[in-house]
């Protein structure tokens, strides 16, 4: 095999479900450092699934996930000193921001990860309020997560994942149910983080705004496998895989 | 603290039922008058978190298990008659959906953890907040601690209606029946567990979510104050009521029960279960981690549970100050509201510095606990499937079978026979067959219920210790006795027939269909919506609960310390319980739009026809062949 070690890799990766029903068949696939990727497939082609994987919160029916070339399995993340290389390399913000807060407030939702990361009190208090001042959302500080607009969520769910800095940030659907504005807002705030030489894994299927925040792509069929895989622009100019991806009419 | 079927004797079960049927009459008709449309549904998330927080529970060997019930929490957020019904509620869907409990020892349960619970903890919340309900942290206090007796209360119930067992049901060898351990086993398990884990458990979520919801929900609670730490000494002062209520009760129980139960109890009854003259002294150093649990004065036994109330509540104490005391937050430049400051922070630039990995705790049981709960609610949901195919139990009309069902438990309950026992499984096996219920996925289900509730009873039982009689096989002084083994299968077989006909039951009938026939059985329009309401909550709360969990683990890096622990458990049931809350105005909102206020009129039921009157011909028979076989009309 090559010497160069992924950052994230799958190698014939299944998932099923409890009851027997398939999510995920035959997906290998590499990230590397610096990637800009993005995760195409219809509605229930498996893409939570493999966001799921990859940060390590399922694992793999069959196949293997692979974190900086160490398998990432249930028995391997108990152990403290890879669970914590982890979980502050690789960020997940959930395509559900409901689902994501779990705190009483923003400002703890937000200092939750950087308390984690054993960071001293005064520390996370600056990491708190600088993300709070980057992402606008100051004035939220001590309101309960649950009780904010769609909006204001999504934002302190990015937050809740910014203050830990990881170096990989994998997006689940994260313009699903924004304005316009504040789509334009995310899609400006991804690739200034991208710039910093953050990683990102997006998973959508509007493709309006892909070109800005991706390079590569993986297309899901509806079968739950990877159809097409490679530079974006010529997945996006072949019709008949989106079509057949149900990604266009 | 569930008692399944097989552990109480069929008439603890119908003395439980005739306390409870005059109970559950007023609480329906003062909740009728009470609950506004608007409180339903948070009596019925009231109930689903209830029914969260109690799937988190430790095996409490010799009783059955300890958890905490969030009934002082509903109380004072409903009222205690409402709180009562949301408890009822919740726990008839336990039993009659996940084989949680049992179904004829539902009158038992709602008695401890209904009434004792409410009761016990509203009343006592009550005592302590007095006139001065203006005191915000008074109140929360109070509510804590008496989360923590009414638990403890309810426990001590319990393990009353356990330990009576051997007495007053037992074969002429003297053999248990039912469950096995006397007072002097039961109550120490189920009390000093409470007292240690489930009781400062509950007084965490209560303190936890009313301090919570006062700064989240301020208009559910009728004192507006907001909370902040008063001095040590308050918090000290409010504990001491635990110091001087709970033990100094069990003190004179203690005692008095010791003596009842060798002496008093042979006078009463007539004679002594040898079990009892047995277990007595052996069985009480196989439960070392109980304190004092060898001594036998009654000094020592009191003493043994005031340390341990006082550990408790050293516990509560200690979580109720990391909770309450908040670091004041300095006000801060604000930028104006939803204004992106641009540019990006040094550090996010640069990679994390290195850092030490803090040692873990607790984490993978609670996550255990939970999948465990979300596959059974994912196998419930799945039932409905099973439920709406054609077969032999689907046909039966509701309200026949849901009386025949009853009758058939009864047979269960009643039955002393290994024959009759057996026969009964075979009849259930066969009718699952020919109802086209998955049989292997049944049987296991079956099993591994049974194994849950039944060998943590029934394996001490089948030891010489326990059971005298002659021996089996004996090795490193464990001895197992014929009369041992007999009581633990016939305990085994009967829990196992008593959860197989309830998860028949369930999988043969879907929601609507079993509501309608408690409806027509006579059981009130209210209860059935907010048991309706509080069904679909359920499903809402473990999975918020699941999602919470999950997005923990998705950023918890390092382990959490045991403040940390604590502190994540109250404040998660707290958010828990505003998450859902929040949720559930949505769902109201949702289901009123759509002019709901009562569960829908459904079409009146059919008449009976040749297959329910077979059926009910069957239960019957059953029953009387249980009744007959098993000697009690001799």
């Amino acid at each position: 095999m090559g010497c160069l070690v992924m950052l994230l890799e799958l190698r014939d990766v299944a998932y099923r479900y409890v009851d027997g029903a398939v999510a995920l068949e035959r997906i290998s696939m590499t990230v590397e450092t610096g990637d800009r990727l993005a995760i195409l497939g219809a509605n229930g082609s498996g893409k939570s699934t493999l966001l799921r994987i990859l940060n390590g919160l399922i694992f793999p029916t069959s196949g293997v996930a692979l974190f900086r070339g160490q398998e990432l399995s249930e028995r391997a993340l108990s152990a403290p000193d890879l669970k914590h290389e982890f979980r502050r390399t690789v960020g997940f913000v959930f395509q559900n921001a409901d689902a994501q807060l779990f705190n009483a407030t923003v400002e703890e939702e937000i200092a939750f990860g950087p308390g984690q990361l054993g960071l001293s009190r005064a520390e996370t208090h600056e990491r708190t309020h600088d993300v709070m001042r980057f992402l606008g959302i100051e004035h939220l500080s001590e309101r309960p997560p649950f009780r904010l607009s769609g909006g204001e969520k999504r934002k302190v769910a990015i937050a809740s994942v910014l203050s830990m800095n990881p170096e990989v940030l994998i997006f689940d659907e994260p313009f699903l149910g924004l304005d316009p504005r504040s789509q334009a807002w995310l899609v400006r705030t991804i690739t200034q983080l991208q710039s910093a030489g953050k990683t990102t894994i997006v998973a959508t299927h509007t493709l309006d705004t892909l070109p800005k925040i991706a390079d590569r792509a993986l297309v899901l069929s509806e079968a739950h496998q990877v159809v097409s895989a490679g530079p974006l622009s010529p997945i996006l100019a072949d019709e008949n895989l989106l079509r057949s991806a149900n990604l266009v009419e | 603290m569930h008692i399944p079927d097989a552990y109480l004797s069929p008439a603890t079960e119908a003395v439980a039922f005739v306390v409870m049927a005059p109970i559950w009459m007023v609480a329906v008709r003062k909740t009728s008058h009470s609950l506004s449309s608007r409180q339903t549904p948070l009596l019925s998330v009231g109930a689903a978190f209830c029914f969260a927080v109690q799937m988190f529970n430790i095996p409490a060997i010799g009783g059955t298990s300890a958890h905490a019930l969030g009934a002082t929490l509903l109380a004072i957020l409903v009222g205690p008659w409402a709180a009562l019904m949301g408890i009822s509620l919740e726990l008839a869907i336990q039993a009659l959906l996940f084989g949680d409990g049992g179904i004829l020892s539902l009158g038992a349960n709602c008695f401890d953890m209904g009434f004792v619970a409410v009761f016990v903890g509203y009343g006592l919340y009550r005592l302590l907040v007095g006139s001065r309900s203006g005191s915000g942290m008074r109140s929360i206090v109070a509510a804590g601690v008496a989360a923590y007796v009414g638990t403890v209360s309810a426990s001590f119930s319990a393990g009353l209606l356990l330990g009576i067992q051997p007495a007053i049901a037992h074969d002429q060898a003297g053999h248990a029946l039912y469950c096995p351990f006397g007072l002097s086993v039961a109550i120490p398990a189920m009390v000093i567990t409470h007292m240690l884990v489930a009781g400062p458990a509950e007084a965490i979520i209560t303190v936890a979510a009313l301090a919570y919801l006062r700064r989240t929900y301020p208009e559910l609670i009728a004192d507006h104050a907001k909370p902040h730490l008063g001095t040590g000494l308050r918090l000290a002062r409010g504990l001491a009521w635990v110091l001087v209520l709970t033990p100094l009760g069990l003190i004179a129980n203690g005692s008095a029960w010791g003596e009842w139960e060798l002496t008093e109890l042979r006078r009463m009854v007539g004679y002594a279960p040898a079990g009892i003259m047995q277990a007595k002294p052996i069985i009480r150093p196989l439960l070392p981690d109980y304190g004092f649990a060898g001594s036998t004065g009654g000094f020592l036994v009191g003493l043994g549970y005031l340390v341990s109330a006082f550990i408790g509540c050293a516990l509560v104490a200690g979580f109720t100050r990391t909770l309450l005391h908040r670091r004041t937050v300095e006000p801060m430049e604000q930028s104006s509201p939803g204004a992106p400051g641009g540019s990006l922070p040094d550090w996010m630039v640069l990679p994390n510095p290195p850092c030490t990995v803090s040692s873990s705790h607790g984490g993978p049981w609670l996550e255990r606990a939970l999948l465990r709960m979300r596959e059974k609610v994912a196998s419930s949901i799945a039932s409905e499937t099973v439920a709406r195919q054609a077969g032999l139990l689907q046909s039966v009309q509701p309200t026949a079978k849901t009386v025949g069902f009853l009758i058939l438990l009864l047979s269960v309950a009643v039955s002393r026979s290994f024959l009759v026992l057996v026969l009964l499984a075979l009849a259930i096996l066969v009718s699952s067959a020919a109802s086209r219920v998955p049989i292997a996925d049944f049987v296991q289900r079956v099993g591994a219920t049974t194994a849950f509730f039944g060998l943590i009873v029934a394996v001490p039982v089948a030891f010489q210790t326990v059971s005298p009689g002659s021996t089996i096989w004996s090795v490193f002084g464990i001895t197992v006795s014929v009369g041992g083994v007999h009581s633990a299968a016939l305990i085994l077989l009967r829990l196992a027939c008593g959860i197989g006909l309830a998860i028949l039951w369930n999988l043969t009938t879907p929601w609507r269909r079993l509501i309608r026939s408690f409806h027509s059985l006579g059981v009130p329009n209210l209860v059935l919506t907010t048991a309706t309401l509080t069904y679909r909550y359920l499903f809402v709360t473990v999975e918020t609960l699941a999602d919470m969990v999950e997005a923990r683990t998705s950023r918890q890096a390092g382990g959490l310390s045991k403040r940390e622990a604590r502190l994540y458990a109250g404040t998660g049931s707290a958010v828990l319980f505003s998450k859902s809350l929040a949720f559930s105005e949505e769902l109201h909102l949702a289901m009123q739009s759509r002019s709901f206020d009562s569960f829908p009129k459904s079409e009146p039921s059919r008449r009976l026809s040749g297959v329910d009157f077979v059926f009910l011909l069957a239960a019957i028979a059953a029953l009387a062949i249980s009744y007959g076989v098993s000697g009690h009309v001799a």
